[in-house]
């Protein structure tokens, strides 16, 4: 049975479409039961027609909140830790604008036995090896690893106690690396203490000394 | 010869961004498996420790088993590239309206994600930002098989991205050192974000190459936003640029799940283009 003209008029004055409603007509059961204009498929594309607008205005509120956090701090301040917990949704794309990172932040430790013995010279932690530049677009896992360092860094120099997140994280993480390293001779005990420091290719700034720990 | 990159249908181009995006989580979840041991009992990332940024934030917990360990993390990946392989093998946005198999598998990927990113938001980078977003809108495909709602979503995904290209631009503009290139310079000269060999390039080049090298990524980040208005081969060299760009810097910087997730907006780009051209024609 063929689809009433003065239907499929009303269904283009509604979708604005024609390829669409010609889909939609086909999913929803074909011509043959649209022969007579039906009040339940008129319902139906009012009710999607809504539904579409609604769904462009969320995602032009989206795009629009997503601009203005990039530039605007008040909005930042505003919405606090929310796009933390949103893991993304509203991200931060600024890529290393409007100031790039300014150095590389260098880890050094030195150990004692005791508190009265002599400290160690200050030592570097070695970066973990690179991945062969050849197939680092698809498995490059020390370079991922060194970002998230770089990130813990800057929030120890930012700590001011012992207690702080980051800086339990770093401490275990170098004792952890300290232990993993090969020893000429006796493996490391005792006492340790770490360092940052920011190495700009000629300089190098002092950063943060930690308090001396434990192993 | 004319090639034609565009895709035919809005179901053409929801897959394609699919498996690009699923090359991109996969190349994520495998250095995730490569530094399994960061997240173990005294690794960089122990969650007995990281936790406490969530408590200190004003969220008590979560304190679920799943993230304890290095075995949490190590499940999650697999979990992700398991359904990701699934999902490939599967009929997908260009066989019709998807099965609401596939619509779970997809849900349930985007969930997992969704821990990841809360276990390890310190790798977590604008790209996987990116990542989270475009899965999310394809989720959403997967359970309204509108044709209308699908090319509205491929609109959104451009979007996202362009504006992405854009704000950089215009944030880098703002700035003296980038423009003058002194601060791309010192960039691509640390060890973090730079390979011996492109350090030593830089030592050796003149600051006013680096500058203009800084200057045309400027342009080319501003121009996106007149990117779905040219003409198609203006496009197609603006995807170039694009191509080269996310390359360059997945090589030279290690930011390579940057290269696939941008990449995975391209096809929505192409869609954005052709409804673009359709309209003004």
């Amino acid at each position: 049975m063929k689809p009433n003209p003065q239907y499929i008029l009303f269904l283009h004055r509604i979708s604005r479409c024609n390829e669409c409603t010609i889909i939609n007509m086909e999913l929803s059961g074909g011509y043959d039961q649209m022969g007579v204009f039906p009040v339940v498929v008129h319902s139906r594309f009012a009710y999607i027609a809504i539904m579409l607008k609604l769904a462009c205005a969320f995602y032009v509120a989206w795009l629009l909140t997503v601009l203005i956090f990039q530039f605007s701090e008040p909005l930042r301040r505003r919405m606090k830790r929310l796009p933390f917990f949103l893991a993304g949704l509203v991200p931060t794309w600024r890529l290393f604008a409007p100031r790039p990172v300014d150095g590389d932040l260098c880890l050094y430790y030195r150990t004692r036995k005791d508190e009265g013995s002599i400290f160690s010279p200050w030592q570097s932690l070695q970066a973990e090896q690179r991945t062969p530049l050849a197939i680092s677009v698809f498995y490059d896992p020390g370079r991922s690893m060194a970002r998230a360092l770089q990130d813990v860094f800057l929030r120890v120099c930012r700590a001011d106690s012992s207690r702080n997140v980051y800086y339990q994280l770093l401490l275990q993480h170098v004792i952890h690396r300290i232990r993993r390293e090969p020893f000429d001779g006796q493996p490391p005990e005792g006492q340790i203490q770490f360092r940052i420091e920011r190495r700009i290719p000629e300089e190098v700034h002092f950063l943060f000394e930690s308090h001396v720990h434990p192993f | 010869m004319y090639i034609h990159f565009e895709p035919q249908s809005s179901g053409q181009a929801l897959h394609a961004v699919e498996l690009l995006l699923f090359v991109s989580m996969a190349v994520n979840a495998g250095q995730q498996l490569g530094h399994a041991s960061a997240y173990g009992y005294r690794g960089l990332f122990a969650w007995r420790l990281q936790r406490y940024v969530y408590t200190l934030n004003g969220l008590k917990g979560p304190q679920w088993g799943l993230f304890l360990g290095r075995g949490g993390i190590v499940f999650l990946a697999f979990a992700r590239l398991m359904l990701m392989t699934t999902l490939t093998l599967l009929p997908g946005f260009d066989r019709g309206p998807l099965p609401p198999l596939q619509g779970s598998l997809l849900t349930g990927l985007y969930l997992l994600n969704l821990l990841v990113k809360w276990r390890s938001f310190l790798t977590a980078t604008a790209a996987e930002q990116l990542g989270s977003m475009i899965l999310l809108c394809l989720v959403a495909c997967a359970w309204w098989p509108d044709l209308r709602f699908h090319a509205l979503t491929l609109c959104a995904i451009a979007g996202y991205s362009l504006i992405c290209y854009v704000t950089n631009g215009l944030i880098k503009l703002q700035e003296p050192a980038w423009r003058s290139g002194a601060a791309l310079h010192r960039l691509i000269q640390l060890d973090t974000y730079s390979i011996p060999a492109v350090k030593a390039w830089a030592a050796g080049t003149d600051q006013r190459v680096i500058g203009w090298l800084s200057m045309g990524v400027i342009c080319w980040e501003l121009s996106a936003v007149a990117a779905p208005f040219l003409p198609r081969e203006g496009l197609y060299l603006f995807m170039a640029g694009g191509i080269l760009f996310h390359l360059t810097v997945a090589m030279a910087m290690g930011l390579n799940t940057f290269f696939f997730t941008f990449l995975s907006t391209y096809p929505a780009i192409l869609f954005l283009h052709r409804l673009i051209d359709g309209w003004l024609a």
